[in-house]
């Protein structure tokens, strides 16, 4: 008992973390999407920017070892520029090694590798003493310029290409962070439907436990007096008979409150096989029982009340001792108190004790139902 | 009564973190800002002179900038200035390195004192605009040389505009734009004219 009340406490604590859970969950992996989004963007335009200032320093170089090869003149523009473009090349490729998608694509990094690596072989030439060697410059500038162009070709293939590696790539990556996002986004969904169903199911249950007795499964007391009121406001019209067993107490006393019990389950079974079909049957009280019958005919209602007599001469074994169960009822026709609630129920009881007192099988109707059966009439 | 506890504790932690989730959004989100610095502009109306072959750094101003001074200055120069030192971390090396030379501030000084906006060009014609009145709390120097070595144009040099960015705790990139490397023209754009 207590460890499964432990449990219960252990589940309404789960249900009131595990929706606060999701949603930061769902925060943290949509925040996550888009600083993935932001990062690629970001080491994106410095990878680009530096080679595309890479390209320009080799354009520039170039430019000054063709303007010295063809005049002579000046060394000191074509050391600046060949000083210049070596200072670009690490920070080129530890841009393109930063970045989550450069580094993936091998061909650009190897290329920048190699074209470093060639800027590299010519320092004695350039920077060394003495005059610049114009017929081992033209073979190096030629190779430059191939390296230069590859560059460029790879960068158009590579990158800016609509169906280029790197577009395929981000594509990829950033599907992967989204992919977190939606699956828990459908798992709360499932969770928020999971929870709805649980509440109709909760629903549904205190709602029939409201509106039925426990221990017979007979309408509530409750249920009832709401039927009856509604009723009586719409004026719908209806009889109302009023039950109760004979001698309960004595039977309560001399075996015991589960024998009483079981006698009310007996009782109540015979209820539902035949009253409840005209009507509804509820338990008002300990042994106390009303009967909201669909036809206001006091003759009808007779022959449906003979059924369940014949029911009842059915005894109720406890113990091995067979118990007969005896009825008094009370009857009234909710059209003679002009559908008046009170009036009615009033009726309707002095009708069962004068039953009672009497030692009637039959029912007693409420005296304006007997005197005025025109009026009755008429209103059918 | 009992049932109402546990409603309110979920609702608060709930808007608690939705609250968290979106400021957390926003600030993930937010860009990084640069106040400080624009695209260069593209005025060349300057008081010129001619070069001198030992020259690091030439500053010109704007005509109508409010300054009226020119000046050119040689390693020797420079390091004739105060020298500041400082190590700090920065975006184009792994580990914090050492950098010292002059402040901006006193080099500005020599030529036009109260310079508020700055045009600084790298040898490769590489230009960018300062907002000096904003980034003279920085105390940027214009490092001359690295970890005690003098910087060469394959180092970035021979001039590197620095910030001490790990005195000032800035750990972001935001201020890489104004760090120019192989600086060898100021221009001074705009100077306060009430002290002149």
């Amino acid at each position: 008992m207590t460890k499964h009340y432990s449990n219960r406490k252990l589940s309404g604590l789960l249900s009131i973390i595990l929706g606060p859970i999701f949603i930061l969950s769902i925060a943290l992996a949509t925040a996550n999407l888009f600083s993935t989004y932001k990062t690629l963007h970001y080491q994106k335009q410095e990878s680009i920017w530096s080679i595309v200032q890479l390209d320009k320093e080799m354009g520039n170089a170039l430019f000054e070892t063709q303007r010295y090869i063809n005049s002579g003149l000046n060394e000191k523009p074509l050391k600046t520029s060949y000083e210049i473009l070596w200072s670009r090349f690490p920070v080129a490729i530890s841009s393109l090694k930063r970045d989550d998608i450069f580094s993936q694509i091998s061909g650009l990094t190897d290329l920048i590798h190699i074209a470093f690596d060639h800027i590299k072989s010519a320092e004695l030439m350039i920077l060394g003493p003495g005059v610049i060697n114009k017929t081992k410059l033209k073979p190096w500038v030629r190779e430059l310029n191939g390296m230069a162009n590859e560059i460029n070709q790879q960068l158009l293939q590579n990158i800016a290409a609509s169906n280029s590696e790197y577009s395929t790539k981000t594509f990829n990556k950033i599907l992967t962070s989204a992919l977190v996002p939606v699956v828990l986004i459908a798992t709360f969904i499932l969770y928020l439907g999971y929870l709805l169903i649980t509440l109709r199911k909760e629903q549904r249950l205190n709602l029939h436990m409201l509106a039925h007795d426990t221990l017979t499964e007979l309408y509530s007391r409750d249920m009832i007096m709401r039927t009856i009121n509604s009723f009586c406001e719409n004026k719908t019209p209806f009889g109302l008979l009023s039950f109760d067993l004979n001698k309960f107490k004595s039977v309560n006393d001399t075996f015991g409150h589960h024998a009483g019990d079981q006698l009310l389950i007996h009782l109540a079974e015979k209820f539902k096989k035949t009253l409840s079909k005209f009507g509804m049957v509820g338990r008002i009280g300990g042994d106390e029982f009303l009967w909201i019958t669909d036809s206001n005919d006091p003759q009808i209602i007779r022959q449906q009340y003979s059924l369940f007599l014949r029911a009842l001469k059915d005894p109720c074994v406890i113990n091995d001792k067979k118990i007969y169960l005896h009825i008094s009822a009370g009857g009234g026709i909710a059209a003679d108190c002009d559908f008046h609630e009170t009036c009615l129920l009033e009726n309707v009881d002095q009708a069962m004790y004068q039953a009672k007192s009497q030692q009637l099988k039959e029912i007693f109707w409420d005296n304006s139902t007997i005197n005025q059966p025109k009026n009755k009439a008429a209103i059918i | 009564m009992n049932k109402k506890k546990p409603l309110n504790i979920t609702l608060a932690v709930t808007i608690a973190v939705v609250a968290v989730s979106l400021l957390g959004g926003r600030f993930l989100s937010s860009p990084v800002s640069s106040v400080v610095m624009s695209a260069a502009s593209e005025t060349k109306t300057f008081e010129t002179a001619p070069l001198k072959p030992d020259t690091l750094l030439s500053i010109q101003s704007l005509k109508g900038s409010g300054c009226g001074r020119v000046e050119q200055f040689s390693a020797t120069q420079l390091l004739a200035l105060p020298q500041q030192q400082f190590t700090t971390h920065h975006s184009w090396s792994e580990e914090a390195e050492l950098f010292s030379g002059p402040l901006l501030q006193d080099v500005l000084d020599k030529t036009c004192s109260n310079a508020e906006k700055i045009k600084l060009t790298a040898l490769n014609d590489y230009a960018i605009d300062m907002d000096f009145s904003e980034v003279k709390k920085f105390r940027p120097i214009i490092a001359l040389s690295l970890n005690g070595k003098r910087l060469s144009i394959r180092e970035k040099g021979p001039l590197w505009v620095m910030l001490p960015l790990d005195k000032h705790k800035i750990f972001d990139r935001s201020m890489d734009g104004l760090m120019i490397w192989q600086l060898s023209d100021i221009t001074i754009l705009k100077a306060n004219d009430k002290t002149l």
